[in-house]
């Protein structure tokens, strides 16, 4: 077993740019590319066939994002791992600072101008986050996986930006960021009881959370409450918190099979769709191009997903296979829970659909993935860590 | 680049369940065997399928929400945006009896921001400013100014410009709401009439506010007795004649005789149905229904039938009316003073007050009383408006009363209600309370109440004929039509005392005279005397001119035939 690793450490230590460029994983940034030009049309069509206010800005994040993701992706995996703590530490200042200098959008608290743009750090803590336990999973024992006293650190270091997120509030994002924790930990090699434990844990929450809801009644429960219920219930409030759902059900409903065409979604074109830019671009894709165009960007992100998890497989270090996995189950989170949402089969959350919902910092993010996503494939047979240095 | 060869002993490790196992073969290499990475390829494979089922059930939701829901029946999003949101009903129409609207829905656009969503305040309120320079800017800033509030109305009732000025402000806390917003096509024609809504779309005045719970219900139109055309005629004389005698007001009211349908009711000053916030009382005041008035003279008609109905008088019988005629501290006194006797018929044309303050205390006060509320004078109106009021008469019906009543002082009634009654005593002797309802001509008719015999019904407009042809209702004499009715001049009185400047001239008369089909009365409030009328103000000199007016102008529309010149002299 260390025999083939020192091999492979021995022969890829070092590698030229030109290695690098010429083991780009071009399908994988090809994916980016037409996802990315959907959403620009996407964006063009929600601005009522225009370029302004929208799909102009979409673009020119998208380009500045993709160039800034594949020079990233160049870049020595190791250098990465180096990087992780200090990237968790920089997002979660910025995370920290929103309380304080935040400004306050739809009674949330998410945003911080940075003159430039405006930022929404809890998007990017969870790449902050992502690298950290991966890069300390990377050097965690087995027998530090069965014991649930050594997972206290790294569930602590999960624990701050999960709250943090959920006062904002924004309890879809922080509940994500849980669920890529277990992903993580799990990926890790995390003992089978404890995976129980957390499972069982999960779903007594959520029953406990439901329960709660169902008995103190529809008026008296808050809006996490109603936006559980109204799953349930499609007419339970239809000008409450079943709004949204009701609007973008009709729209996909209104796509039909292959849609009304591009621009001429009726429903969402008279504004009918709230957010059809952002949260709801699923519902003006449905309504545009029906079943077919959502099953051409379901099976698109599938590719991409499937990609994710080839690169995981690939990496030969922990880190980069845990980065890697974690980061496209991050992806996967984004894609089930705002589809999901725009279906009614998820609660409303505020959760963008990566590539095609209008908002830089979930772009960044989404991007800052694809980055390290290009880097773990480009650098998978390099030892990273203690491994590393062993090696040396 | 090396394809990468799972580790073969991590299917082993990761299935192995049992610690006990797991400790029992820890050794020297533990560390590398059991190292966590080898167990990642089959739990990333495990998470993997876990995710593609969850995409699969996604696209299992999308097929269903497009294909199988869809398939049900397309939405109705088109209709959804024309007719406005579905959950929201439309407010009936109203129509006149001929189906021409009255009133409709549009829906108008309205600007509300939400405060929270507000980026640039002062930018906005700029923008707003130069839109609608008539906005209050400072209140407006206060309300955008309060975080806690998401819904704030910046203006209702766009133009289409309007929207497209603050759309452009680009501002995204500002939106707009579709609103119903009623439309009355004929203004003021018909407001006293169909009323108003206020901006919530309930009904505020007239007919919207009577019908408002039905009206809401948005079930079928509402169709008003009411007929535009003879609506526009009656509202064109009446307001010529105002002006000519420069009066405040008037109204005029025309019934169907047999069935009580009021196809025009028309009270001056009218308003902007649009905007009656801007407008006076006296033009929001409805005189044909809430308003009520001592009609004055036209009440001798009721006398006369209750006199005659009753047999306390015979219809060629002679009363002696010389004046003047003492009660108590009263003096009664015809306005034209005459000396000697009259039969029924004179008493009316010559209008003496004498004669039918003789007739009244024949009647005696109970009868009387209770003829008027046969009337449906002595009560609240039942017409389907909100704007009406209870008659006023004493309390203490004594013999004063029987005779200032007999010739229409000391009861005070609206306009409608007297033309209701007056419309009983010529149809034949049948009291149908009127109504803006229109109603259905198959159906048999409403029994209704009889009031007098057919026979005194015959001989109450014989002499009512004899008024126009002889007597004070001289001007009424249509060219064409019999008409028949009666004049009424009536001091109006002003704190506790009659004014004898201050005048109701009022005509109420019936055509065709010998088979009554519609009544009319046309009423003057406050006429001054002009020179053409000899100084006076009287019903027969202002207001009978404009019922003969508007009899010629409506009776060919309502299908009455013309009686030839040569046929009339007989």
């Amino acid at each position: 077993m260390t025999s083939t690793l020192d091999q492979t450490d021995t022969r890829r230590v070092q590698l030229s740019l030109l290695d690098r460029v010429s083991s780009v994983p071009w399908p994988l940034l090809i994916l980016v590319i037409i996802l990315s030009s959907i959403g620009v049309a996407m964006q063009y069509s929600a601005g009522g066939l225009a370029w302004e206010p929208f799909a102009g800005t979409h673009v020119v994040r998208l380009a500045l994002f993709f160039a800034l993701a594949v020079v990233a992706g160049l870049v020595d995996i190791r250098v990465w791992y180096r990087v992780a703590y200090i990237a968790f530490f920089v997002t979660m200042i910025m995370l920290i600072a929103v309380p304080f200098i935040g400004d306050e959008f739809n009674n949330a608290k998410r945003w911080i101008d940075l003159r430039v743009m405006t930022l929404q750090p809890s998007e990017l803590v969870q790449i902050g986050l992502i690298m950290t336990l991966a890069r300390y999973l990377n050097n965690a024992s087995w027998e530090e996986l069965g014991n649930p006293f050594d997972l206290v650190f790294p569930l602590a270091l999960a624990a701050v930006p999960t709250y943090l997120i959920m006062e904002q509030p924004d309890l879809g994002t922080s509940l994500k960021l849980l669920a890529c924790v277990g992903v993580i930990l799990f990926l890790a090699g995390l003992r089978w009881w404890l995976v129980m434990i957390g499972v069982g844990a999960v779903i007594a929450v959520s029953y406990w959370f439901v329960d709660r809801c169902l008995t103190n009644g529809f008026e008296a429960a808050g809006y996490q409450c109603r936006r559980v219920l109204v799953l349930f219930d499609d007419e339970l409030d239809l000008a409450g918190a079943g709004y949204h759902i009701n609007q973008a059900k009709i729209a996909i409903g209104s796509g039909g099979v292959e849609g009304q065409g591009f621009g001429q979604g009726q429903h969402n074109q008279l504004g009918f769709t709230p957010e059809n830019n952002t949260d709801f671009v699923w519902s003006l894709l449905a309504e545009e191009f029906g079943f077919i165009g959502c099953m051409v960007v379901l099976f698109l992100f599938s590719l991409l997903l499937l990609y994710g998890v080839v690169t995981a497989l690939r990496a030969r270090s922990q880190f980069g296979r845990l980065l890697a996995a974690t980061l496209t189950a991050n992806l996967f989170f984004y894609i089930v829970i705002n589809v999901g949402m725009n279906m009614g089969l998820l609660p409303v959350v505020g959760m963008p659909l990566p590539f095609l919902s209008y908002g830089g910092s979930a772009m960044l993010a989404t991007m800052g993935s694809v980055a390290l996503l290009t880097s773990i494939w480009i650098h998978a047979d390099v030892p990273v860590g203690e491994e590393g240095r062993q090696s040396r | 680049m090396t394809a990468y060869t799972p580790d073969p002993s991590a299917h082993v490790l990761d299935a192995n369940l049992g610690l006990s196992a797991e400790r029992a073969r820890a050794g020297a290499h533990a560390k590398e065997q059991r190292h966590p990475r080898a167990v990642a390829p089959f739990r990333l494979w495990l998470l993997g399928l876990v995710f593609f089922g969850l995409f699969c059930v996604i696209g299992g939701k999308i097929f269903h929400l497009a294909v199988i829901a869809e398939a049900r029946g397309p939405l109705k999003v088109i209709e959804y945006v024309l007719d406005g949101p579905a959950d929201e009903h439309q407010r009936s129409r109203i129509q006149d009896r001929r189906g021409r609207i009255l009133a409709d829905n549009v829906y108008r656009k309205a600007a509300y921001a939400d405060p929270k969503k507000i980026q640039d305040l002062e930018a906005t309120l700029q923008g707003l400013a130069e839109i609608f320079p008539t906005l209050d800017m400072d209140d407006l800033r206060r309300r955008l100014s309060n975080k806690n509030r998401s819904f704030v109305y910046i203006k209702r009732g766009l133009t289409p410009k309007e929207e497209q000025a603050v759309w452009n402000l680009g501002e995204p806390g500002l939106e707009f709401l579709a609103e119903q917003h009623r439309v009355y096509p004929k203004g003021n024609l018909t407001a006293h009439v169909v009323g108003f809504n206020d901006i919530d779309t309930v009904g505020r005045a007239g007919v919207e506010a009577y019908f408002d719970p039905s009206l809401q219900q948005g079930v079928a139109p509402l169709e008003l007795s009411i007929d535009v055309g003879i609506q526009h005629i009656v509202a064109e004389e009446l307001a010529a004649t105002i002006e000519e005698f420069e009066a405040p007001a008037g109204a005029a009211i025309l019934l169907d005789a047999n069935t009580s349908e009021v196809l025009s009711l028309v009270s001056l000053p009218d308003y902007d149905p649009y905007n009656p916030g801007a407008q006076s009382q006296a033009q929001l005041r409805n005189r044909a229904t809430f308003e009520t008035y001592e009609l004055g003279s036209v009440f001798k008609v009721f006398t006369v039938a209750a006199a005659l109905e009753s047999g306390a008088v015979r219809e060629d019988e002679e009363i002696d009316v010389t004046g003047p005629l003492q009660i108590g501290p009263h003096t009664i006194k015809d306005f034209k003073p005459y000396n000697g006797k009259m039969d029924p018929k004179t008493i009316l044309s010559k209008s003496s007050n004498i004669g039918s303050a003789k007739l009244a205390l024949r009647v005696g006060n109970r009868a009387q009383k209770r003829f008027l509320s046969s009337l449906g004078l002595l009560t609240h109106a039942e017409i389907e408006v909100q704007e009406v009021s209870a008659p006023k008469y004493p309390s203490n019906w004594r013999k004063t009363q029987t005779i200032t009543i007999s010739y229409g002082h000391g009861i005070a009634a609206s306009p409608l209600q007297v033309a209701n009654a007056f419309a009983a005593v010529v149809n034949g002797g049948i009291y149908r309370p009127a109504t803006l309802v229109k109603r259905d001509p198959t159906a048999p008719l409403h029994d209704g109440n009889r009031v007098i015999s057919e026979q005194t019904s015959i001989k109450v407009r014989k002499m009512l004929d004899h008024v126009v042809r002889e007597g004070t209702g001289g001007n009424a004499g249509a060219e064409g039509y019999r008409v028949g009715g009666k004049t009424g001049t009536a001091d109006k009185p002003s704190r506790g005392a009659y004014n004898e400047d201050a005048r109701i001239a009022t005509f109420l008369g019936a055509f065709p005279i010998e088979d009554p089909k519609y009544v009319l009365l046309v009423m003057v409030d406050e006429p001054l005397p002009q020179e053409y009328t000899y100084g006076y103000a009287t019903g027969g000199w202002v207001a009978a001119p404009a019922f003969k007016r508007i009899v010629e102008r409506t009776a060919p529309i309502l299908g009455i035939e013309q009686i030839l010149p040569a046929e009339e002299s007989d």
